[in-house]
């Protein structure tokens, strides 16, 4: 038989075996807890960083196509014969590669978009045409080789291109050497659309139309 | 004990996370920030060169035969590019504001003059047809009198002088004169012979009563007569150049009777002028003088106009008082002045408004040297 000084020294060590077992679990609880925080805060960081990231990607192409639409001021400067002069301003003064495509449409759309029409032979660089883009009435930019006049017949297009030096320069289009072959049947709207390369994609910046 | 452990591994969580989504929110609002500003700069930037671009502005004048063109916007234009027979020239002259230029210098060495050139393009993009311009310009240079040597009122060809102040039909040009709404008149010595108008036309004036009165033809000696403000020959003190002795604000009106013709819609009309008068003290004297220019149309259409921070007022050597400056229409800046100045005659009417501020300050000798007018035409020919 055990004393009452014996077993109440005995409970005394029970209850605190137990209670150190029950403080390392909590330990434990909120060891795992933290972590689990700490990785889902970490998975949400990352998440968010990463959609961030392409958010920003996104945005700086948009604020640099913005910058460069703000950019770029065309107008016509002359016209002699089939030939069309256009003046390319560069507001902020600094220097640039303008790439162009000049088409002879049909008619010129009234909202904007290009309506359809042939692409004169333009001495320049040949492109793939899903590598250009151009932007319709509603502000968005549409691969050349996805917008509807033009969707799967033209795979690449020439685009001309010239380097302007920051002040007002002059884009000079001869639209007889443009199409010799193949006008259309009754041209009477020349359009002229300015790129910029990001990527080695081609971004609208500027259009000008010229009724004929 | 046990009990203040409990919430410790919720405060330990909360304080790693809420950091954690601060950091995190931060970052994505800064960066969304930034985008934002980016892209609005830039709107902003072209904004700014549109506004400059709408501000330019060059008129071209003729100045005998010569044509001029002048910058009258509110920014400096550089021509970059001229068209002639066709064919573009690249070129760099710059036309700062209120600097006119005749000819274009090109890298060669030579020169084209303005009227030649069928198209001007500016670094902004502004096309100007200088050619158009000056086969159609209807305005009137202000003149450089030390170029010329004439005797007359206006010593420029192309401005109101002599010969057109007088000359042609001089019967019917009518000058209107009245000091504090009482009739006056104006009279000008041409040649040797004295002119006096009181409203009803120039009649030569032989009498010895004017010739008696001693007036001076040219006050500041510059070679260039002046128009003289006049009692009435039918006053008792004819002839006698008005003066003003009384202290308080008075009024001298000088009104041209269908002296300009607008054509078309100009941008802007200056009336320039000069006027000599002479106090009987020498400075410092606290006489102000305001001068307005009224149009008036043969249709009851009137509007005036204060001078601005030009209408400059100088002591000469001699003591007389000089005021230079220049009235400005903005025909096209406001809806009120475009409704108002329309394609017709108009008459110009200078109106002084003199402040004597003591009875011992007199002015005598109320002067107009000349009148220059830009954007519209003068009926009165030579």
């Amino acid at each position: 038989m055990l004393s009452l000084k014996q077993s109440l020294s005995v409970s005394l060590f029970l209850s605190k075996k137990e209670a150190d077992v029950k403080g390392q679990s909590n330990l434990i609880s909120a060891l795992v807890l933290v972590s689990t925080a700490l990785v889902m805060s970490i998975g949400f960081l990352g998440y968010a960083s990463s959609l961030l990231s392409v958010r920003v990607s996104e945005s700086e192409l948009n604020n640099l196509l913005q910058k460069e639409i703000a950019n770029t001021v065309i107008y016509r400067e002359y016209i002699r014969g089939e030939t069309i002069y256009l003046g390319v301003v560069r507001a902020d003064g600094t220097e640039t590669t303008y790439y162009y495509l000049a088409i002879n449409n049909t008619y010129c759309s009234a909202n904007g978009v290009i309506s359809g029409g042939d692409f004169p032979q333009i001495q320049g660089l040949a492109v793939p045409s899903s590598r250009v883009y151009i932007m319709t009435n509603d502000n968005q930019y549409v691969q050349l080789s996805a917008f509807t006049p033009y969707m799967n017949s033209i795979t690449t297009v020439n685009l001309g291109f010239f380097h302007h030096g920051g002040g007002n320069e002059l884009l000079t289009i001869d639209f007889t050497n443009a199409i010799p072959n193949s006008p259309p049947a009754s041209p009477n709207c020349l359009v002229i659309i300015l790129f910029i390369q990001v990527n080695g994609n081609y971004y609208e910046v500027g259009r000008y139309y010229e009724t004929t | 004990m046990r009990q203040h452990r409990r919430g410790q591994s919720e405060v330990i969580a909360a304080m790693i996370l809420i950091p954690l989504l601060i950091v995190v929110f931060s970052v994505v609002s800064t960066s969304m920030f930034k985008l934002n500003v980016t892209g609005v700069s830039s709107l902003a930037s072209r904004a700014r060169f549109e506004q400059e671009r709408v501000a330019e502005l060059l008129q071209a004048t003729k100045n005998g035969d010569i044509c001029v063109i002048r910058n009258t916007g509110a920014v400096d234009i550089e021509i970059v590019r001229v068209w002639v027979n066709e064919n573009f020239i690249e070129v760099k002259t710059p036309i700062k504001k209120g600097e006119s230029i005749t000819q274009i210098q090109l890298d060669s060495g030579e020169t084209i003059d303005v009227s030649s050139v069928d198209l001007a393009i500016t670094s902004r993009g502004t096309l100007f047809k200088f050619k158009e311009m000056c086969s159609v310009a209807y305005v009137i240079y202000l003149y450089q009198y030390t170029y010329y040597n004439v005797s007359g009122l206006f010593s420029s060809e192309n401005i109101l002088n002599v010969n057109k102040l007088i000359g042609d039909e001089y019967q019917n040009k009518k000058i209107i004169t009245k000091l504090d709404d009482q009739p006056r008149a104006v009279v000008y010595k041409y040649g040797d012979v004295w002119f006096y108008n009181e409203g009803s036309g120039w009649t030569a004036e032989y009498s010895q009563n004017i010739q008696s009165k001693n007036i001076i033809p040219d006050l500041d000696s510059n070679g260039v007569n002046e128009l003289v403000v006049v009692n009435n020959k039918t006053s008792s003190n004819a002839f006698e150049p008005v003066k003003i002795t009384e202290r308080g604000t008075h009024t001298l009106e000088i009104t041209f009777v269908d002296l300009l013709k607008v054509v078309g819609e100009p941008d802007v009309i200056y009336i320039y002028y000069k006027v000599i008068t002479q106090p009987n003290n020498p400075p410092p004297q606290q006489i102000s003088v305001g001068i307005d220019a009224i149009l008036s149309s043969s249709n009851g259409t009137t509007i005036a106009v204060a001078s601005g921070s030009s209408a400059i007022g100088s002591f000469g050597k001699e003591g007389f008082f000089v005021i230079t400056g220049n009235v400005v229409f903005p025909v096209k800046a406001f809806e009120a002045y475009e409704r108002a100045i329309k394609a017709g005659n108009y008459s110009l009417t200078l109106r002084f408004t003199i402040y004597n501020p003591s009875a011992s300050v007199s002015l005598s000798n109320f002067r107009l040297e000349y009148i220059a007018v830009v954007g519209a035409d003068f009926l009165w020919n030579p």
